[in-house]
């Protein structure tokens, strides 16, 4: 049934300097997990892409949302 | 401390209003509020004992599952969502818009252990 | 119409990704089609979410003034499971304890979906 999606999410995850894929729907809840993600941080992870999406609400296009940082 | 314990947990749904949490309740199994906090938006009788009963029945009826013990529920309704965190002997519900980040909410149960730890060992004694 | 064993291949669909079973039951927690990993356990299952759906479904319209339960999830120590309606009958998705509630709702939506006009079929027959 998720054989498609499930190949992207390997897909994605073998990518040269991917660590980790984390796939959330918009409650938070976790689609899928590969590598050193972790899936209990679905929620903040869509609660960051649901407040991203307010800055230009107008845009129908969602957001690209990017993190930086030393600890990876 | 029961006061301390009241404010923190106001403290706590203060800060996920704007997430669409509406109230927080603690509970022994037969559905007594120990403690509770809840914005003007809920039902009036959904923090009353006869509703919040029903969770120590449900969570006794989910560990006959043949899968361990349960952990958590989510009731999904059209306007309103629950989560049941079971912390035996107490149980916590959560009531939140239906619409509200779940797998943040779920996040609380971390945030509030400590809290119903501590509570736990004074029902226990 | 909807032959049972075309019913029970359909289920089975879901069944991958760590979904162990899937049922169709009625509110009275009768088993109406089954696919995965031993029926004796579907039995069980049936009859404790059914119980465990009506009584919410109940106390929800009478404690929240919510007109229907839409979603159940019940996350147990060794195995998850999620409850949805289809026309007036149960479909029940049993799984691994690692499969994300995500896709796990996912799936269920989607199976509820493709079921949803079939069964209205028979319930109208």
């Amino acid at each position: 049934m998720e054989a498609t999606f499930d190949n992207r999410l390997n897909e994605i995850s073998e990518a040269p300097g991917v660590l980790g894929v984390l796939c959330s729907d918009h409650q938070g809840l976790c689609l899928g997990v590969r590598g050193k993600a972790v899936n209990n941080n679905c929620g903040l992870i869509a609660n960051i892409a649901n407040l991203v999406s307010e800055i230009e609400p107008q845009n129908e296009e969602e957001p690209v949302i990017l993190l930086d940082s030393n600890n990876l | 401390m029961i006061e301390d314990a009241t404010s923190y947990m106001q403290s706590v749904l203060e800060s996920y209003r704007k997430d669409g949490l509406h109230a927080i309740a603690v509970t022994d199994r037969d559905g007594v509020p120990l403690l509770k906090v809840a914005d003007a938006e809920i039902p009036e009788h959904a923090l009353r004992q006869n509703f919040l009963s029903t969770f120590g029945m449900a969570t006794d009826q989910a560990n006959k599952l043949g899968i361990g013990k349960n952990k958590l529920m989510v009731f999904a309704y059209s306007n309103i969502q629950i989560i049941l965190f079971n912390k035996h002997p107490l149980l916590v519900t959560l009531i939140a818009s239906v619409n509200a980040n779940t797998g943040l909410l779920l996040k609380l149960e971390e945030q509030l252990h400590s809290l119903v730890s501590c509570i736990s060992s004074l029902v226990d004694a | 119409m909807l032959k049972p064993k075309t019913l029970s291949q359909i289920l089975g669909e879901a069944n991958t990704g760590g979904i162990q079973s899937t049922l169709l039951l009625n509110s009275t927690g009768a088993l109406l089609s089954y696919s995965g990993k031993g029926e004796g356990d579907g039995q069980v299952i049936a009859a404790i979410v059914s119980n465990i759906w009506s009584v919410y479904e109940e106390s929800g319209q009478s404690a929240l003034l919510e007109d229907k339960l839409n979603f159940l999830l019940l996350d147990c120590e060794n195995g998850r499971v999620c409850v949805t309606r289809v026309a007036d009958v149960l479909l029940c998705l049993y799984a691994e304890p690692w499969v994300g509630l995500g896709i796990l709702k996912t799936k269920a939506e989607a199976l509820a979906q493709y079921l949803d006009e079939p069964i209205h079929h028979i319930a109208s027959s």
